[in-house]
């Protein structure tokens, strides 16, 4: 393992669903000698692509988890993470991003910048991740490269500019022209690994040299050196050039653009030779961590292997052989043997084994130097949390985490399904924040909440095919409240009087609309109920809340007032209170105007201008009220308020609406009154659950 | 739909004269003022006149975010009905948020067609079918004209009102009735004009006259409370 932390790059691949990252890191991996065979991820060979490791990918041919892996590269040592590129997957790519230090933004040559490039954009403008494009699939009809740079600049606002230049397009793709060296390279043997330097053909001179002029005009910017050499008409050497777009690039100020195909294994040597030359080393890149005992205050990280170790665990997964813990130092080095002190839980633990891993293949080793990735055995901890020497109160700064926005109510189909499940759980919710699961004491239900639905139903089957739990998963349900809209009297006597000890409570008063939950008062003089019954009248009002008379819902929002009442000097006692309160309750509620509550939430979708209607309208269908649009010139944002109820499998709608360029977020706006209409229906659901119960 | 509960005094009736007839079948009016002075908050108790009324509101804004107009509507909603039980205020308002549609823009990015293009858009997909528009924070100049021309004939074929607000300048040079020279070449295209005057302590509401009526006799005086800035026909803060 090499020690020299300024050859080493800790890089992402992220980009749109299907522009081929997969493919690209299977190359990559192919060329860095990592693997001996290429395996498409569609591919007739039933193997998949290496770096999807699990099954259930392979089948869909998506990736989902993050599985990391390293390479070696003339001299430099990068390790990748391969990212989700899917919308719902958006932690596992935000928790990839804050590792890593330099990004490829793999854009299709044929789509270009895409509503998912946008978010992914985003989210490395956020972490502020140095980023280079690699412009893929310019074998495929209708591609175009220069357009994508120019929605690169357009609609990501980089200054986006290219290094190299095609030679042909479509079918007749054979190469790229290099506008540093000035030379054509051409791919050759089965899977492009012998490059093939050569004079670019006469007819795209003329084009590479204007591209040229473009290049070095981006790259003077950011080398005086090479502004003197320009102006001096003197020769501008590669070192000069290439060194000038490096500061350009790791100030985010520029952005090499790369191009090729992938699948034809076009353009990969160059891409990688880029990945060294312009994307930073851990040393490169300013890190801070928070000082817990001041207060969180910033620290600055230093990449030395001497300093006291700070460490991030990005990522769990579990494997055949217990838990492994995907980490990245970011100051010290690790050894194994070492004892490590984890700065949330405040346990410390020795580190027994640290392995590299590639995808799901594995490789041991003895320690992991300063501003490196790796992952550990054994390690009890969650996702997200710091390690560093004991004694060291260092956090590396919390995660952004996003609030789930989907429930599910799921049921073990037998009895040993139900460890089973209760452990896939217990292992989900720790590898993913996005994911939570609690129980649901109103219905008895385990609920599991998530991102979206398919978020939800990977997990589903993922406990199917490695917990070996079969699961009944419910409907997606919404929480419905009941409440009162005026004030009704009661006036109840709880009476039973024949045979055995008999009982007696009479209770008088008032219920009415009120802000929060319950409320309750006696105003009770003169003893008419004796002061030791008031609290059992209480707990009888109270009891009625949990469901509620009409539609039995919980109820919420009530105050119930207790004015008069009457008592049996030997017939009245606690229960009977408790009775007459019930009573008095459901006497009391229908003449209070009962109604019925639903959750409403804030729902925000961003889409593409062309499709703003189409998404208006599918809000509109759902009872949705439309806050306000912002039109951002290429995109629109739409704000509606939209009841839970009506959102279920709106994910799938609003792709198939848009061709899966807009994406939503909803969050939990308020409880507002379901209207009549609506209430009928679920009235009318209800009655046939019940009977379907009975029969 | 018409909501009875929601009292709220017609600013365009306290303005009396034939103000509120001149734009009642389409048209297009102007609130004109300078900056901070009140456009916003006037075009808003319009706004919410309206939707109280049963009538749909399209807003406009190239300045302010959908969160912050929805702010300012809240805002004034909540001022004018400050006195109501709150419960029913709140469920009012819910009524009225089917009555209004924010649209916001970048400023760079924004032009009168794309406002066309949006209306048709909107009432073509049965989204919705605005009566009244308000544009807040467009400015008024001369490459802009076929796209007024092209509102105007949008506004006369499908009764639609269009509010714009146009903001002065303090040293901006005024006509003889008092309006600002770089909005009089525009001024023929509107059917009501009301400007704001910021005086000592308080906001003058004037109703400038249209051009083919110079004579006519100013109607009643009108203030915006300048705590409030909400209108009243005391000269002090009600």
């Amino acid at each position: 393992m090499s020690q020299d932390i300024t050859h080493v790059r800790n890089i992402g691949i992220s980009a749109h669903i299907d522009s081929g990252k997969t493919t690209l890191t299977e190359r990559i991996l192919y060329l860095t000698k990592r693997i001996h065979k290429i395996h498409e991820v569609r591919g007739k060979d039933g193997v998949g692509a290496t770096m999807d490791s699990m099954a259930l990918e392979k089948e869909r041919g998506i990736t989902i988890a993050s599985a990391a892996t390293y390479c070696t590269w003339e001299g430099h040592e990068i390790n990748i993470i391969d990212t989700p590129g899917h919308v719902d997957f958006t932690m596992e790519v935000e928790r990839s991003l804050r590792v890593l230090d330099g990004a490829i933004l793999v854009l299709c040559a044929v789509g270009g910048v895409q509503s998912q490039s946008i978010t992914v954009d985003l989210q490395m403008k956020r972490y502020n991740i140095p980023t280079i494009a690699f412009i893929n699939k310019c074998d495929r009809s209708g591609a175009n490269p220069f357009r994508v740079i120019e929605q690169l600049r357009e609609k990501l606002g980089h200054n986006a500019v290219a290094l190299e230049m095609p030679i042909g397009l479509e079918t007749h793709h054979h190469g790229v022209v290099d506008l540093i060296s000035m030379k054509a390279l051409y791919f050759e043997g089965d899977h492009g690994q012998h490059v093939k330097t050569d004079e670019i053909p006469e007819e795209l001179v003329d084009t590479a040299m204007e591209k040229r002029e473009e290049l070095l005009d981006a790259a003077s910017m950011f080398s005086d050196e090479l502004t003197e050499a320009i102006l001096d008409e003197t020769e501008v050497s590669e070192t000069m050039l290439r060194e000038a777009i490096r500061k350009g690039a790791l100030r985010r100020e520029l952005t090499p653009v790369l191009m090729g195909s992938a699948y034809k294994n076009k353009g990969v040597h160059p891409l990688l030779n880029a990945v060294c030359d312009y994307l930073p080393s851990p040393d490169d890149v300013e890190t801070h961590a928070l000082d817990i005992t001041k207060g969180e205050e910033p620290v600055r990280l230093t990449a030395d292997n001497k300093a006291s170790l700070v460490a991030l665990a990005f990522k769990l997964e579990d494997t055949p052989y217990g838990q492994l813990t995907y980490i990245r130092t970011y100051q010290g080095a690790l050894d194994k043997g070492d004892t490590i002190y984890n700065v949330r839980t405040g346990k410390k633990i020795k580190v027994g084994r640290i392995v590299r891993m590639h995808a799901d293949k594995m490789e041991d080793v003895e320690t992991i130097p300063a501003g490196f990735i790796a992952a550990l055995f054994g390690i009890d901890c969650a996702s997200g949390d710091t390690f560093t020497e004991p004694g060291v109160n260092l956090s590396m700064s919390s995660m952004y985490i996003p609030e789930p926005v989907i429930t599910l109510a799921v049921k073990p189909a037998d009895y040993k399904s139900e460890t089973n499940m209760s452990k896939a759980l217990n292992r989900f919710t720790k590898e993913d924040p996005t994911f939570q699961t609690r129980f649901n004491s109103e219905t008895g239900e385990t609920l599991i909440s998530g991102m979206g639905e398919l978020h939800l139903e990977i997990y589903l089957e993922r406990m199917k095919r490695e917990y070996n739990a079969s699961i009944i998963a419910g409907e997606p349900q919404v929480a419905y409240r009941e409440t009162v809209t005026q004030q009704a009297n009661f006036d109840y006597t709880h009476k039973k009087q024949t045979g055995g000890a008999g009982q007696f409570g009479r209770v008088m008063g008032y219920m009415e609309p009120v802000e929060g939950e319950f409320e309750f008062e006696s105003k009770v003089t003169g003893g008419a109920i004796p002061t030791h019954f008031i609290p059992a009248c209480e707990k009888g009002f109270a009891e009625c809340m949990k469901k509620g008379p009409w539609m039995k819902y919980p109820v919420t929002g009530v105050k119930m007032v207790l004015t008069d009442g009457g008592f049996h000097a030997v017939d009245s006692s606690e229960m009977a209170f408790q009775a007459a309160a019930r009573g008095a309750f459901q006497q009391a509620y229908y003449k209070a105007r009962p109604v019925l509550l639903e959750p409403v939430m804030k729902v925000v979708v961003e889409t593409p201008d062309e499709f703003q209607g189409n998404v208006m309208g599918s809000l509109n269908q759902r009872r949705g009220i439309i806050i306000g649009a912002h039109d951002e010139g290429i995109s629109t944002v739409i704000e509606a308020h939209v009841p839970l109820a009506e959102m279920f499998g709106y994910s799938t709608v609003l792709r198939s609406l848009t061709q899966g360029k807009a994406q939503f977020t909803m969050e939990f706006e308020a409880y507002k009154e379901v209207p009549k209409s609506v209430l009928e229906e679920i009235a009318k659901k209800n009655e046939q659950a019940s009977k379907g119960g009975k029969s | 739909m018409q909501n009875h509960t929601l009292m709220l005094r017609d600013p365009l009736k306290m303005i009396g004269g034939s103000a509120a007839e001149s734009i009642e079948n389409g048209g297009f009016a102007a609130i004109l003022a300078r900056a901070g002075v009140g456009k916003t908050a006037l075009l808003v108790q319009l706004a919410l006149h309206a939707m109280a009324g049963g009538k749909n509101v399209l807003h406009i804004s190239t300045e302010d975010p959908v969160d912050k107009v929805n702010l300012w509507y809240q805002e004034v909603f909540h001022r004018l009905t400050q006195s109501d039980n709150p419960s029913q205020g709140e469920k009012i308002w819910d009524q009225l948020l089917y009555n209004r549609f924010i649209m916001t823009f970048e400023t760079e990015t924004f032009n009168l067609d794309k406002v066309q293009k949006r209306i048709s858009e909107l009432m073509a997909n049965g989204i919705f079918q605005p009566r009244l528009v308000m544009i807040d924070g467009f400015a008024f100049d001369e490459t802009s004209r076929p796209q007024l021309n092209g509102l105007k004939d949008l506004a006369a074929t499908s009764e639609m009102t269009f509010w714009f607000t146009v903001r002065t300048h303090r040293d901006e040079p005024v006509d003889s009735s008092g309006m600002a020279t770089s909005f009089a070449p525009f001024a023929g295209l509107f059917d009501l004009m009301l400007q704001l005057y910021p005086e000592k302590d308080r906001v003058h509401l004037k109703r400038l006259p249209l051009a083919a009526e110079q004579d006519r006799q100013d109607t009643a005086e009108l203030y915006l409370d300048p705590a409030t800035l909400l209108v009243s026909d005391s000269p002090v803060g009600a």
